[in-house]
């Protein structure tokens, strides 16, 4: 029983033995992290993890397209019938295109859109998605924390940490990103806005998909369809698209005014993004 | 919305193998998730450390894998493992974490149960 006893407290020993020096390597590591040396080591550790992670993303995001064809065949026949006409010739073409296409798109529209002309942009990939965003771009390419992301003239989210080769992306529905926006009426192609500013908020990300707009006094008018852009304020770019509003709140007695916002871009679909340098 | 199946997979292996290795599969395990998510190296190992380790005492005195016991562990550790990495904290997610721990332990008890039946 003595003896027993004895080697269980020396097996015990020896755990916590072990479990204090693998703990004490692992504080060592977190401290070294910030150190701009070991960043370059990590990054040359996470490289070959880059191409698997970008292609786990693809595979997921052609499994979700074809789910969501298969709910939607019942309610919408009809508008399936000619959408698969149009993919038909669609994907005849872009049997044709290279990635390099597809980029080329980007570019485009990116240069297209209504944004300032001294702004510089970097294109991205998007290499994961949980509930931040992994871009192939970091630290080396020039990224720091607190540049914005866009696509086209869309804001996606903001960089919260630049490692060695890629990016943390923390999007509009995080719980933590809190915008100050205003609202706008739109143009009839819903990818600009006219007019002044109907209205001035504060966007919070709701988790999943939903945004919510707060903070608007109860004298100023705000309508299902008016979009939300960003106001220039607390570190965020101005004049970034940002969402449409999709219900405002009946008016009550509290001081501010709420509505439900959209985002005008899907995260979950986004294979690139362009990062504003400046 | 995402599931810890890696901090799930250690605690029920730390709980059927309560000797030292779990602790490198812990050290191990929590390196490369954070090579992969791009966190902060060396927190995720930091948290499997903790937790594993804390179940591994656990076990020199009681049952760790009780089916009252682990489960809420593994639910209890997930919402630890997101407040400590600044996520948003899914209960779905740990709830869902909650019921495969269950089903695993108890596929895993009725193999071991079989196994020594036929031994």
């Amino acid at each position: 029983m003595c003896y027993h006893n004895f080697m269980r407290e020396e097996s015990l020993k020896k755990t916590s033995f072990l479990a204090g020096l693998l703990l004490l390597i692992s504080f060592l590591f977190f401290f070294l992290s910030s150190k701009p040396w070991f960043g370059k080591f990590l990054g040359f550790l996470a490289k070959p993890i880059q191409p698997l992670e970008r292609n786990l993303l693809l595979t997921y995001q052609k499994s979700t397209s074809w789910t969501t064809y298969f709910s939607t065949l019942k309610a919408k026949d009809q508008q399936i019938f000619q959408l698969q006409g149009q993919l038909n010739q669609l994907a005849l073409q872009q049997n044709q295109l290279s990635s390099c296409l597809e980029e080329n798109e980007k570019i485009k529209k990116l240069l297209g859109s209504p944004l300032p002309a001294q702004w510089q942009f970097m294109e991205a990939r998007v290499m994961g998605m949980t509930e931040k965003m992994r871009i192939d771009k970091g630290q080396k390419d020039g990224v720091k924390e607190g540049m914005m992301i866009v696509s086209e003239n869309i804001l996606v989210g903001k960089v919260i940490k630049a490692n060695e080769n890629d990016s943390l992306i923390q999007l509009l529905s995080d719980a933590n990103t809190k915008i100050p926006v205003v609202v706008k009426k739109p143009s009839p192609d819903k990818t600009k806005t006219t007019g002044g500013v109907q209205a001035r908020g504060l966007l919070s990300g709701q988790g999943g998909e939903k945004l919510l707009l707060d903070r608007v006094l109860q004298s100023e008018d705000i309508q299902k369809g008016d979009l939300v852009v960003t106001a220039g304020e607390e570190g965020w770019l101005p004049d970034l698209l940002v969402g449409q509003i999709v219900d405002v709140a009946p008016k009550s007695a509290e001081v501010y005014q709420k509505a439900r916002v959209s985002p005008l871009v899907e995260a979950q679909n986004l294979r690139i993004v362009f990062i504003i340098l400046k | 919305m995402s599931l810890n199946l890696v901090l799930m997979t250690i605690l029920v292996f730390t709980a059927f193998n309560s000797r030292r290795q779990s602790l490198w599969v812990a050290f191990v395990s929590g390196l490369l998730l954070d090579l992969a998510q791009g966190t902060t190296f060396g927190l995720s190992s930091l948290l499997f450390l903790g937790l594993t380790f804390f179940l591994l005492l656990y076990s020199k005195r009681f049952e760790p894998t009780h089916l009252f016991f682990l489960p809420f562990f593994v639910f209890l550790s997930a919402i630890l493992y997101s407040l400590a990495m600044w996520q948003q904290i899914y209960l779905l997610s740990c709830l869902v974490l909650f019921s495969l721990t269950i089903l695993v332990l108890f596929i895993l008890l009725k193999t071991k149960d079989l196994i020594l039946f036929y031994e």
